[in-house]
């Protein structure tokens, strides 16, 4: 009985010194930063307009998310998504399904770089951040869903709606250490023809076929192709995706357009010329179709295969016409 | 279980698994030689994940372990038909070892078996009751 008293209590003493330890953890990302301000950062920001649902037990997912969409343009109540990202058995929300039910809301959901500079610049850009926090130890983990909507340099704060709590403040460092245990983890829902100020081209493209794949709104998705082209103007793949999207949805004529924008720009890039003849065969364009269709087989690349079957097709098409 | 309705329940997961290879096929097939959006993605990717083919089982798979967690049956599919195939691998492959953001509640709650333990053992005097 009495080892075990024993037993027990250095458990707690290494338990509290385990703690103690991670407090005088440095949080090197805040120290940078407020050392060494990025100019391209304002002093202070706060997004306006973010809703607040205060949380109902265990259930930061749901009010974390209906924050976020809220934010994005999209009124929906934590009740409605409990249903969607709520797992009873680990009492409480998965990051993946906090991701698919945004998606599933008509948003593009993109997962930031884990840098307080790329939180910070995200908010200053008007997009709130929703985090994943580990607000306990690594060994007790106290996992947790907020949505950091401001900062302020002067006070080395962020503003979060969290839990129960709207504008609740915290100093730079303990949020980074609680995000730091939770991998820097954080998501942003750009409304529709608005991509996220630190995202990369490669990462938004897979977010949007993500986005496609699972609610895909015509509307929605060309809002999005079309900020994210002004922004990367010269990388085909985003180009290829809003011409897809058009094929996809039967517009023939405007997929064919967008198609040779791209082989303007980059003459031997063989998917435009590939799918561009796919739009000329729906257009009834044989002849055109079985240039392009040569132009891809000629310039192949990865998708070789592909570019003969779509050359043969062609080939039958225009035998079977005479 | 008894044996018809083991049946029925076979009968529905065919369908089902009918059904959706019947959707799948139907969005390839309107195209079959157009380079799709997804493969142009893939080909940008530093870090490609390549999409398993075993897509079926890893639906069937994290479908046994979200209802095994108190997910309802009837929101189960709307659930599985949100996830792209990458992160269907990822719940299959390790939602057991996943955090689960709970809040803040939780964490008082926490804290406060902490010091009702610390109380216990005489560390603390939180509770004079205990």
């Amino acid at each position: 009985m009495r080892d075990m008293r024993v037993a027990t209590r250095l458990r707690l003493v290494a338990l509290v010194f385990a703690g103690l330890l991670t407090a005088c953890q440095t949080a090197p990302q805040s120290r940078q930063l407020t050392s060494n301000w990025p100019q391209s950062l304002p002093d202070a920001a706060v997004v306006a307009d973010v809703p607040f649902f205060p949380q109902e037990l265990y259930q930061c997912g749901p009010a974390a998310l209906a924050t976020a969409l809220g934010a994005s343009g999209v009124s929906v109540h934590p009740d409605a998504l409990v249903d969607q990202v709520f797992v009873p058995g680990r009492q409480g929300s998965f990051q993946i399904e906090m991701v698919a039910t945004g998606r599933s809301y008509n948003r593009l959901v993109y997962t930031i770089e884990p840098s307080l500079s790329a939180l910070l610049t995200e908010v200053a850009n008007g997009n709130p951040v929703l985090v994943l926090q580990n607000l306990g130890l690594d060994s007790l983990p106290q996992w947790h869903f907020a949505v950091v909507k401001g900062f302020e340099r002067a006070s080395s704060e962020l503003v979060l709606n969290s839990g129960v709590i709207e504008d609740y403040r915290v100093a730079l460092t303990v949020f980074e250490r609680t995000w730091a245990r939770a991998e820097h983890w954080g998501i942003t829902l750009p409304e529709p023809g608005e991509i996220p100020a630190t995202a990369r081209f490669d990462r938004v493209l897979q977010s949007l076929v993500d986005l496609e794949n699972t609610s895909g709104d015509f509307v929605v998705l060309s809002e999005y192709y079309r900020a994210a082209i002004n922004r990367w103007s010269e990388e085909p793949e985003l180009r290829m995706g809003y011409a897809n999207l058009q094929l996809g949805n039967d517009f023939y004529r405007e997929a064919a357009n967008s198609y040779e924008q791209i082989v303007l720009l980059r003459p031997e890039y063989a998917p435009a010329h590939n799918n561009l003849a796919h739009a000329l065969i729906e257009l009834g364009e044989l002849d055109e179709a079985a240039y392009h269709a040569e132009q891809a087989v000629r310039f192949g690349g990865e998708f070789k295969e592909i570019y003969a079957n779509t050359l043969q097709q062609i080939t039958r098409a225009r035998a079977a016409q005479r | 279980m008894n044996i018809s309705s083991c049946h029925w329940l076979k009968r529905f997961v065919t369908t089902f698994m009918i059904g959706s290879l019947l959707s799948v096929g139907l969005q390839t097939a309107a195209y079959a030689d157009v380079v799709s959006t997804a493969e142009l993605a893939a080909q940008t990717q530093a870090e490609t994940q390549r999409q398993q083919i075993g897509g079926f089982l890893a639906r069937d798979d994290v479908r046994s372990q979200l209802l095994a967690h108190g997910v309802s049956p009837e929101a189960v599919e709307d659930r599985l038909d949100n996830l792209s195939a990458a992160e269907m691998q990822q719940l299959q492959d390790r939602m057991d070892e996943m955090p689960a953001g709970e809040g803040i509640l939780g964490a008082v709650i926490g804290i406060l078996v902490i010091f009702m333990l610390l109380d216990i053992a005489g560390v603390t005097d939180i509770f004079p009751a205990i």
